[in-house]
């Protein structure tokens, strides 16, 4: 996680494991309707004005965990359910507003408080572009009809007297996609937005949520189609410690998946092709859908350094969509804008939404026991799940110049920097989320603990490899 | 001393155990000095995670908050 669960995290968590203990059980048509009851009495409750209010957002976090959009109208959740359950495939956007959730932050967004010592020097008069501060009664004061936002006042205060709120939702998207109607409430532009989630955690009041597609999965699973997992190099450490990654396998055994496929495998291979892929100046990474959704929205005169590689999901799924044309194909990753990826693959969930799916099924890892893998991927492969992964797998082909960023506002600085002639590397590594794929709005633990049990793996891997040589 | 054993369950760590887990690193020192943890598979009430057991009693639904607090009354006694 990119911060510390908070209650909206343990909600969405109930809601989709219930959902899909439903799903499981085949209970989704006579039971759906009464969840927000059942929710609510399970203790979800108290922070609203009232139990209406409350059940009101429970449904729509519901229908979301069902797939579908969320709309705030009379329809009955048993409707929404027999649209989801007809439904081969989730289609985005996937990123969705709950009005209903949605506090309409008011947005004063430049304020002067009571710090405000009206000093001789008043910084905030003097820097204010649009000549819209003026000193009232001994305070500045702030002409909102002249006001731009800008918030330069605000650095310009020697007390921090000036604070600059920007709305949660807001603030937390680097790409500028969140809006607000007259009526205050969030909207998303979905032609500037790249899925990346970051507002899914920025929103204290979980007011911006994902559908998930747990639904379509447990039908598979209980159709006892060959359904198959290709599983995210981010996975090591996600269960918890105590909790091995053959525990991990052996469960998605028992759930009922038929294979287990490392995604690495394919990040082995795309990094060899990468490595070697020719262009004139320099070269980026399209294997993070955020960060490729973001050059081709915000820095299209970029797109041409994109590689032309398939991301490694895309590329394994369609090698495995060549053997088996039959199977169906789960991605589970950390990674929302992976659902919204065209490729191969039929499904793609959280390993929030895997994790959901085991408490549903009463499936405890920690008393399983381990399964390997049958094929393991180099720990180049498996690096790609920490910031910086990528460019060590290519510098360990070849020997070039890398540049990192991780976090969409430190890959913009560095796109800027690139589109400006200023960078020198020959490849440029781009994550959107901070810390890389183990930082993403899917995962279950924090990313510095990720981060350890992924070193710490790798270092065995290692020290297993030399005592075999 | 205190015994702390600390529920590892899927169901559990699904609302957080790991996080419960490393807010005992962050304790101060000397109350630390005084705790034995243990990771535990189950306790016995999935759906009340995470949950802990204290010197025989169980706690559930922790926040690593809660559980300071909690730990500072058993560690003064
Ligand atoms: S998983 Fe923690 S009590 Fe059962």
């Amino acid at each position: 996680m990119p911060r510390l669960l908070t209650e909206i995290d343990k909600i969405r968590r109930q809601v989709l494991t219930e959902v899909a203990r439903l799903a499981f059980n085949g209970q989704i048509l006579r039971k759906i309707e009464d969840l927000p009851y059942k929710l609510y009495e399970q203790g979800i409750r108290n922070y609203r004005c009232c139990q209406f209010k409350e059940r009101a957002v429970l449904k729509e976090r519901i229908r979301l965990a069902l797939g579908e959009d969320p709309v705030l109208d009379r329809e009955p959740l048993v409707h929404a359910a027999i649209r989801s359950l007809k439904k081969e495939k989730i289609k985005g956007p996937m990123l969705k507003v709950i009005d209903i959730a949605c506090d309409h932050c008011p947005i004063d967004a430049i304020l002067v408080t009571d710090a405000c010592r009206n000093c001789v020097a008043h910084s905030c008069v003097n820097t204010c572009p649009k000549k819209a501060i003026q000193i009232v009664n001994g305070k500045a004061m702030i002409d909102k009809e002249k006001c731009v936002e800008c918030g330069l006042c605000a650095k310009a205060c020697s007390f921090g007297a000036i604070v600059h709120i920007q709305r949660p939702c807001e603030r937390s998207c680097q790409a500028n996609a969140i809006s607000s109607s007259e009526d205050r409430h969030a909207i998303i532009d979905a032609n500037k937005c790249v899925a990346c989630g970051a507002c899914t955690i920025g929103c204290p009041f979980g007011a911006i949520s994902y559908k998930s597609e747990i639904l379509p999965v447990v039908k598979k699973l209980r159709a006892k189609s060959e359904v198959i997992a290709l599983i995210a190099p981010a996975i090591a450490g996600q269960f918890g410690r105590g909790v091995t990654l053959n525990q991990v396998v052996r469960g998605l055994k028992e759930l009922g998946f038929a294979k287990v496929k490392e995604v690495a495998l394919g990040a082995d291979e795309i990094a060899d092709l990468e490595a070697n892929e020719k262009t004139a100046t320099w070269l980026t990474n399209s294997c993070c859908p955020a960060y490729k959704k973001y050059i081709e929205k915000q820095f299209p005169e970029l797109e041409s350094h994109l590689s032309k590689q398939l991301s490694p999901m895309a590329y394994l799924a369609k090698k495995i969509r060549l053997e088996k044309p039959e199977s169906y194909l789960v991605f589970i990753g950390p990674c929302l804008a992976k659902k919204e990826e065209v490729c191969e693959v039929d499904a793609v969930l959280t390993f929030e939404e895997l994790a959901c799916l085991f408490v549903a099924r009463d499936i405890n890892l920690a008393t399983l026991s381990e399964m390997a893998l049958d094929e393991r991927a180099t720990k180049y492969g498996v690096g790609f799940a920490c910031a910086g992964g990528v460019s060590k797998a290519i510098t360990n082909i070849k020997p070039i110049k890398v540049k990192t960023a991780s976090g969409l506002e430190e890959c913009k600085t560095m796109l800027l920097l690139a589109r400006a002639g200023k960078i020198e590397a020959d490849f440029l590594e781009g994550m959107a989320c901070l810390e890389g794929c183990i930082g993403g709005p899917g995962t279950l633990v924090e990313a510095k603990f990720a981060r350890r049990v992924l070193e710490k793996e790798l270092s065995e891997e290692e020290k297993e490899l030399k005592k075999t040589v | 001393m205190i015994n702390l054993e600390i529920c590892l369950g899927t169901a559990c760590h699904l609302m957080g155990s790991e996080e419960i887990f490393s807010s005992i690193e962050k304790l101060p020192k000397n109350l630390r000095a005084k705790i034995i943890v243990k990771g535990m598979h189950c306790l016995g009430a999935c759906d009340q995670g995470p949950n802990v057991r204290l010197n025989g009693t169980i706690y559930h639904q922790m926040t690593p908050l809660k559980l300071a607090e909690l730990l500072a009354e058993y560690g003064g006694e």
